[in-house]
């Protein structure tokens, strides 16, 4: 019984034992899991907040480099721009004093850190352009950094990738021309007549004149620098080119004429070189002011005089232009010209529109005339040219004279379509007669005729009757194509150029984007460094409130553009911007202060010739309507400006609009698909309008801008 | 009958061994109380933890002068659900709200260490506070960084 009675009591003692025990196990494993989440916790605090250290660190750096970008640290960019497969950025980097006293605070240590580029590749051009190997190239590639920092005990690690782009801020091929126009034959339906809407500029006494009443048109004239002799037809890419397409249509100018030299500021006969009248043996001549009386009176006429084989016999061709003297039935050539060229197609077809023999081009390819007045004096004929591409001819008339002078010869040449013909010989005043014998060419090359009447008939660019618009390195005449243009950075092409557009530029939402990386990575879309919303977020980012317009890359805005007129002062650096809509600008004047001369007359001065190369091609903006819209400026002094609006179409569309017609000033470059001369034209005002080329868009080094973006696209963070 | 009377627990007995098993169990339960706490309080942490670190990212992916803007305007202590974007966000992983109920939030700014650097970032402080529960006490948690204008 004692047993039992203590075997009782032993049973409660151990079951408060038991319990007990269960008790403290319960509450050592509830402690341990408190404490290992206290841990965990604690853990993940310092993971999080060296995780903050890492990206501030390599924020720091980015900033770093970014600010140094923007400063144009050389060595930097130059790093950016050779960058290579495992290469480094060229600078050494400090930690900021900000970064610094962070991890100070945070008693954070720097245990390592590396920045080193990789898949660096050059940027891919569209099929049809040809980029040389031996140049540098917009490139794009990521910046890997790799952060080791140390933080209570432990290591953290954390490797970003940030991409960057290296990009031309002009944009290729297109730099190179003054003006570019890829359907301007759309506003020349017809070669002649009404459906001619280039040539529009009714001319007298060497200037526009009005027929309706109103102001008269003025032409759009590109302006040319003035060369010595012995450097005309050199370093032509500095003058701008010209391109006037499309590529297989033809497109006629017709030359401005003049009664006296020097009339008005107009007259177009300075174009045509003694090289036109090929192959008649031209060395050494050149094509002289020669008086000559006709019904009203004694005029002045451009001529070339070549002599023949009969000695003192020569054959005097006379240049004869569009205007209202010559369109006038009692004017001093209507009469002459219709007997000689009688049987020619190419004036024939102004039987019915004799008026059409008074309108000249309304684009001035070679700018406005200097030889009026004391300015003839200075100017060395013949001018300056430039190369003009595209199809594009001068169409002007020749009326030929075989003449003895002491005998008084004066028998006009007729225009004949028969190859092997040859004049009758001419007879004197006093009854002798004298053979027309040449030494070069065939008569056809003598005879009066129109030039350029219309090349399409005839099969050949430049012959007798065909006069290209365009002279070779050679001085020969030659209708210039897509072969024959070498940027100055070297690119070539291997298709026309109205196909440039259509492979480099494409609506920011274009479908056939979605569908076509490669369309995407050869065009400018694939250059794009930053895409703006709309145009607040765009102001806002380049820096307007500030006084600052800093593009620097190739940026687009998503939607319509409008810039109101920017301070004289304010802080430009150029590059692309794409807009997806309109594009409306105010004046872009750079400071350049106002003239009181006429533009056109700007071109021979100077202190605007030297302004003109003082503009940094890393300065031109160039501004792109990506959907092909109308670019409106509501202002007229735009400089160092680089406008582009291409797209197909299927009749012309005015794709340059000045809101408030008036005196222009532009210095830059046009690419527009049509600029619709036909209205343009009504809208300059006062003065010729002046388009100017700065010298330095065409460098042989075109500006390339480094750009780190802003996304990454490598993260990996690791807690040693 | 001796036998019978010694073969069961006396009162003493019951009441003495009552009151050792009490004395063991009841600190045992007022620890076990306080652990419980401490673990209530480690998970309002991790909470706490979270919004610091979701109301820093968020404003980092603001652009530079927003977020300048932005952590101005949160400068002083405001109750973590009177941000819309955080309630919302809070209304995803704690359906009655109780747990982000009493947390407050402040931005703090802190400008850059010098004059160039002041143009192109600034410091920025986020502190999440809850209260102890019977306790005046408040606990918080703050993470830092710097943002940088990436618009140079």
């Amino acid at each position: 019984m004692i047993n039992k009675s203590q075997h009782k009591s032993g049973s409660v003692y151990l079951l408060a034992v038991g319990l007990m025990s269960l008790l403290i196990l319960l509450i050592f494993s509830i402690s341990r899991y408190s404490g290992g989440r206290a841990r965990l916790v604690s853990l993940a605090d310092q993971k999080q907040t060296a995780l903050y250290a890492l990206e501030a660190f390599y924020g720091d750096m980015i900033s770093q480099i970014r600010v140094r970008i923007r400063d144009k640290d050389e060595a930097l960019i130059n790093s950016f721009i050779s960058a290579t497969e495992g290469g480094t950025p060229g600078f050494s980097y400090v930690p900021g004093q900000t970064l610094s006293e962070l991890f100070e605070e945070q008693q954070i240590s720097i245990k390592s850190s590396e920045m080193f580029f990789e898949q660096v590749e050059p940027l891919k051009y569209p099929a049809m352009v040809t980029y040389p190997g031996d140049r540098p190239r917009e490139k794009r590639g990521r910046l890997c950094i790799t952060n080791e920092v140390t933080f209570l005990g432990r290591n953290y690690k954390l490797t970003v990738k940030v991409p960057f782009k290296t990009v031309f801020t002009l944009t290729p091929v297109l730099r190179q021309f003054a003006f570019f126009a890829d359907r301007i034959h759309l506003e020349q339906r017809e070669k002649q007549g009404l459906n001619d809407r280039i040539n529009i500029i009714p001319i007298e006494k060497g200037s526009s004149i009005s027929t309706s009443g109103g102001p008269p048109r003025l032409p759009l004239c590109l302006g040319m620098s003035i060369k010595p002799h012995d450097q005309i037809n050199s370093d032509n890419e500095k003058e701008g080119y010209v391109y006037l397409g499309k590529s297989d249509q033809n497109i006629i100018l017709n030359l401005a004429g003049e009664i006296q030299p020097g009339e008005g500021e107009l007259s177009d006969l300075w174009q045509v070189n003694v090289e036109h009248f090929k192959p008649v043996e031209t060395t050494g001549r050149s094509i002289e002011h020669a008086s000559v009386n006709t019904l009203r009176g004694n005029i002045q006429n451009k001529t070339l005089s070549i002599p023949l084989r009969i000695r003192n016999t020569r054959a005097n061709l006379r240049l004869v232009g569009f205007c209202r003297e010559l369109a006038d039935e009692n004017g001093p050539w209507y009469k002459e010209l219709r007997y000689v060229l009688e049987s020619d197609p190419g004036f024939r077809k102004y039987d019915t529109s004799r008026e059409a023999l008074s309108l000249s081009s309304g684009i001035r390819i070679l700018g406005a005339s200097f030889e009026a007045g004391a300015i003839a004096a200075r100017i060395p004929y013949p001018r300056n040219v430039r190369n003009v591409f595209g199809r594009v001819f001068n169409r002007f008339f020749v009326l030929s004279i075989f003449d003895f002078p002491s005998a008084y010869l004066n028998t006009k040449l007729r225009y004949t379509s028969e190859p092997s013909y040859l004049p009758p010989p001419g007879e004197s005043s006093y009854g002798d007669k004298f053979n027309f014998e040449i030494e070069s060419g065939s008569y056809r090359n003598y005879m009066s005729r129109t030039m350029s009447g219309n090349p399409a008939e005839t099969g050949q660019d430049f012959d007798h009757q065909n006069a290209p618009a365009n002279l070779a390195a050679d001085n020969t005449p030659k209708v210039f194509t897509f072969s024959d243009f070498h940027g100055s950075d070297g690119v070539t092409l291997t298709e026309p150029l109205d196909r440039f557009a259509g492979q480099w530029f494409f609506d920011l939402h274009s479908a056939a984007l979605k569908s076509d990386l490669e369309r995407v990575e050869s065009s400018v879309i694939g250059r794009i460094t930053r895409v703006y919303r709309d145009q607040e977020e765009f102001k806002e980012e380049v820096g307007l409130a500030d006084g600052k317009l800093w593009i620097n890359g190739v940026v687009a805005v998503d939607g319509d553009l409008t810039l109101e007129d920017l301070p004289p002062e304010t802080d430009i650096r150029g590059g692309i911007v794409l807009v997806n809509g309109k594009i409306t600008l105010g004046n872009i004047s750079r400071g350049l202060a106002p003239s009181s001369l006429p533009p056109v007359q700007m071109m021979l001065t100077r202190d605007y010739l030297d302004y003109l190369r003082s503009l940094k091609p890393e300065d031109i903006l160039t501004f792109v309507s990506l959907s092909g819209d109308q670019i409106k400026l509501t202002d007229n002094v735009q400089i160092g400006v680089h406008l582009v609006s291409l797209k197909e179409l299927e009749g012309p569309e005015q794709m340059l609009t000045y809101a408030n017609p008036g005196k222009v000033l532009f210095a830059g470059a046009l690419a527009l698909s049509t600029p619709y001369l036909d209205r343009l034209t009504t809208e300059f005002r006062d003065e010729l309008p002046l388009f100017s080329y700065p010298p330095e868009m065409a460098t042989t080094k075109p500006p390339l801008a480094t750009v780190i973006e802003d996304n990454l696209e490598g993260y990996d963070y690791v807690v040693e | 009958m001796l036998l019978n009377k010694r073969s069961a627990m006396s009162l003493i007995e019951l009441i003495i061994t009552v009151m050792v098993i009490s004395l063991a169990v009841i600190p045992m339960l007022l620890s076990i109380t306080s652990t419980n706490v401490q673990v209530y309080s480690m998970g309002k942490h991790q909470l706490a933890a979270l919004a610091a670190r979701s109301l820093l990212d968020r404003l980092m992916l603001l652009p530079y002068e927003e977020c300048h803007q932005k952590c101005l305007e949160m400068g002083a202590d405001m109750a973590l659900l009177a941000d819309p974007e955080f309630a919302a966000l809070a209304g995803r992983i704690d359906f009655e709200n109780r747990d982000f109920d009493e947390m407050t939030s402040r931005v703090a700014v802190y400008d850059a260490a010098n004059a160039e650097e002041q143009e192109r970032l600034f410091v920025i402080e986020v502190t999440v506070s809850w209260p102890v529960p019977k306790s005046y006490e408040r606990r918080h948690i703050s993470f830092k960084t710097i943002k940088y204008q990436t618009r140079i």
